[in-house]
């Protein structure tokens, strides 16, 4: 045969898979262990981490001065620049060719009633076994001589040879090589788990956990906290029963979705920012049915449009007052001889909004809602709250509703004024702006000597947004924006910026705790050292951001970082 | 007469409750004094109660960490006791916010896992914090022994505790900054105050807070099993982890 026939015959081979390492690894961990703690491809992430600008930021940053400083990290440097000579090797070995794979860590507590024992075990799917063998054969041979170690003894399980470290005040420690994976344990038995496991494996099948990490959509995760909800489910019940009455039914009712819940994960995934988040997976037919459209990613988009993209924070929402109404009384506590939620709205909005009216007016709020926090104007030293909520129906009936809405605020707005003005020296009034270009009037609550510089509760009824504020002048800048064309993936429930809340913090951070101490928070000094903590933490983060995305019968909450600096 | 003896669990719920309050009082800024001395030592429940001290002790940490806010710094002997304290399993029910910091212990291992990688890889000509070394093998409790002339050798260096260790200081950081933050409700509760006071109490419906405000503890309480587990597993890992350990003089 000609060589460019063989060739091409060579070609249409297929080439066998191969596994990635953190695959092989999730092969030999324990599917039903209560939690599985994986770290997959560590030496890549590492060194781009190094590599970057954040890298060679972050050690002059007021909290990498704090950490990189402590005792505890120099102990840890100290113990690196100690031990891993000793042991014949470098950091960059012991990243690259043990760690730099796939690293796992599987356990599961012992039973609530004690028949059963807490089992744990550490696996590694070193890229050069070789290179962690001789790392452990240095150390049991320093421990031997150190008398640390009485003995190591070879041992075997179904053909495979595994190793007993017993130590010289007691107890033992087993480990093993085989087919390239590393596995430790102080449980004889855990190692001969793995093993017997490593013997049955059909590497054509996919591991249980690779397809679990798959269907929770993290399989691309840096780390990876996979949760078994079974392994749970005793102590769940038995935290349901025992619970304080207040939140007995909270419990309950926890313990329901619990059980419908099939596995879930919590992970990170560092990029050129950093991904933080938990996914769920359910069982839809086990789900309470009214809490399906908000765990299964069914209802709408949220309106997180309405936040300005200068705000400091925001939180935003896609649900009308009663549903929230409903999905609050559904699973909040009650105390006993108190009103629920839904009888608190009844006794205190029924009267002033009317109980005939007031299903139809709470049906009518929403369903898109937002909360935001901007930046103080120039002559407040308080950033301006923005709160908004969509009037919804036809023209006739949102008329109808804006107008008793309207009443039922201003008389609220009344009744605060009163209260205050009883009991202080210094008085509220309520006075109405002018009227806007569109007709509308803002009402606001003034204070000049007893409110804080800029503080002017507000509220007004705008392009069919329900609108209150601690700022006129914000009232008069709304302007609802309309939803972003793009069919974005996900949801974003809420946004931070940490340049501007930062640069506020420093700005106003005397007035701020001056202010909260004033109230009662606590110690001004005290509470302007926190400020100052809180101020260190932003300078890392750019932006971030609160996330959900739907994923085959579950969801997913992200928080999405971005730092200062490029973390990749 | 019903002693609360009779109960060891609800001596321990209702008794905690106590105790947290006084701490609450005492992270407000009213009781500085009793913190600051140690008359909340000689306390009779505290005296019997492992996780209410390990409360003072910590709420002590994170006031001496805000007063000083450009450094952070944990005392060696206490990372020695929380070193020792997630290694031992808790007898008593978990309280709130320990429930609530053991999610960090999940945050905690993976950043000093990375931070960790990261010093440890770092080029030798990048700008270290160079360690003094004798003043601060006089301060890490492991090392502490070596100047105390009755006890003949340093014992080993493990890499399950220096980790512990780093990753404590990255949670008491944290603490530093979430903990005065954890009071919110406080706040929104005393600002509402400020405006709101009933004309008439006796007319005022009940309120709402009474459902709503029970959902954030509530939440925490529903989540101790995954967090417990999550607590036992970091005990465990470190303990397992520990069997690196090399006596300084090999």
């Amino acid at each position: 045969m000609p060589r460019s026939a063989l060739l091409a015959v060579l070609l249409l081979i297929p080439s066998p898979v191969v596994a990635a390492p953190s695959d092989e690894l999730l092969h030999a961990v324990p599917p039903d262990a209560s939690l599985v703690l994986l770290v997959r491809d560590a030496r890549t992430h590492v060194h781009a981490i190094l590599q970057s600008p954040f890298a060679a930021w972050f050690p002059t940053t007021t909290l990498g001065k704090q950490l990189l400083d402590s005792q505890e990290f120099k102990n840890l440097r100290d113990f690196a620049e100690n031990a891993l000579p000793t042991l014949k090797t470098t950091r960059q070995e012991v990243l690259d060719e043990v760690l730099g794979d796939a690293v796992a860590f599987a356990f599961t507590p012992g039973s609530i009633d004690g028949k059963t024992k807490e089992k744990a075990v550490i696996l590694m799917r070193p890229r050069k076994p070789e290179v962690l063998a001789k790392i452990i054969a240095s150390l049991n041979e320093i421990q031997t001589k150190d008398g640390e170690l009485g003995d190591v003894i070879p041992r075997k399980h179904e053909g495979v040879a595994f190793v007993e470290r017993q130590k010289a005040q007691g107890g033992s420690e087993f480990y093993c090589f085989h087919a390239g994976l590393f596995a430790f344990s102080t449980s004889e038995n855990e190692i001969k788990v793995v093993i017997k496991r490593q013997l049955d494996l059909n590497k054509d099948q996919p591991a249980q956990l690779s397809s679990r990490m798959r269907d929770l959509d993290v399989e691309d995760a840096a780390v990876v906290l996979l949760i078994n909800p079974r392994a749970l489910d005793a102590e769940m019940k038995s935290n349901a029963t025992t619970a304080k009455p207040v939140e007995k039914r909270f419990l309950e009712r926890f313990a329901e979705v619990w059980s419908s819940l099939e596995f879930a994960a919590v992970y990170a995934r560092p990029h050129s920012g950093l991904d933080i988040g938990i996914s769920l997976r359910f069982d839809p037919a086990k789900l309470p049915a009214e809490l399906k459209p908000w765990l299964l990613g069914t209802r709408g988009k949220v309106a997180s449009h309405l936040i300005p993209k200068d705000a400091l924070l925001g939180f935003a929402g896609h649900a009308r007052a009663t549903e929230l109404i409903e999905l609050f009384s559904s699973i909040a506590p009650i105390e006993e001889g108190k009103l629920g939620l839904k009888g608190w709205v009844n006794q205190s909005l029924g009267p002033v909004l009317g109980r005939t009216n007031l299903p139809r007016i709470m049906d009518s709020i929403g369903p898109n809602w937002a909360v935001w926090v901007e930046a103080a104007s120039e002559e407040s030293q308080w950033p301006t709250l923005m709160m908004v909520a969509e009037i919804s129906g036809t023209a006739e009936e949102r008329a109808r509703t804006e107008k008793i809405i309207h009443q039922a605020v201003e008389f609220v707005f009344q009744r605060l004024r009163v209260s205050y003005n009883a009991r202080h020296n210094d008085q509220i009034e309520l006075k109405e702006g002018t009227q806007l270009a569109d007709g509308t009037r803002i009402k606001t609550l003034v204070n000049d000597e007893g409110f804080p510089k800029g503080f002017q509760p507000s509220f007004a009824l705008r392009h069919g947004y329900l609108v209150l504020s601690t700022s006129p002048g914000a009232i008069e800048r709304f302007r609802p924006v309309a939803p972003v064309a793009i069919a974005e993936k996900h949801s974003k429930l809420a946004t931070l910026s940490g340049a501007k809340t930062r640069d506020f913090l420093r700005t106003h951070r005397n007035g701020v705790a001056r202010f909260l101490a004033g109230v009662g928070a606590g110690d001004e000094n005290k509470l302007a050292e926190s400020l100052d903590g809180l101020a260190a933490v932003l300078e890392l983060v750019d932006s971030a951001e609160l996330i959900s995305r739907k994923i085959e019968n579950g969801v997913q909450f992200e928080l999405r970082i971005k730092p200062v600096k490029p973390l990749k | 007469m019903t002693s609360n003896f009779d109960n060891p669990d609800e001596l321990t719920s209702d008794a905690c409750q106590l105790a947290m309050e006084r701490l609450q009082q005492f992270l407000d800024g009213q009781f500085e004094s009793e913190l600051s001395d140690t008359s909340l030592e000689t306390d009779s429940h505290l005296a019997g109660c492992i996780a209410c001290r390990e409360r003072v002790a910590l709420a002590r940490l994170v006031c001496a960490t805000l007063a000083k806010p450009s450094t952070v710094a944990v005392p060696p002997e206490l990372s020695a006791r929380i070193v020792a304290a997630v290694s031992e399993v808790q007898p008593v029910p978990a309280p709130r916010w320990r429930s609530a910091s053991a999610l960090g212990v999940i945050a905690a291992i993976a950043a000093s896992l990375l931070l960790a990688g990261w010093y440890f890889t770092r080029s030798p000509e990048a700008p270290m914090p160079t360690p003094n070394a004798g003043s601060d093998l006089a301060q890490t409790p492991n090392n502490a022994v070596i100047n105390t002339p009755n006890v003949p050798e340093p014992p080993p260096l493990r890499l399950g505790d220096e980790l512990a260790k780093a990753g404590s200081a990255i949670r008491f950081t944290q603490d530093s900054i979430t903990l005065p933050l954890t009071g919110g409700s406080t706040l929104v509760a005393k600002l509402t105050d400020q405006l709101i006071t009933p004309t008439n109490p006796a007319s005022e419906p009940e309120p709402a807070q009474t459902g709503l405000s029970a959902i954030p503890d509530a939440t925490l309480s529903s989540l101790e099993p995954v967090t417990n587990t999550a607590r036992k597993a970091f005990s465990r890992l470190v303990q397992d982890v520990g069997f690196v350990s090399i006596k300084p003089k090999s």
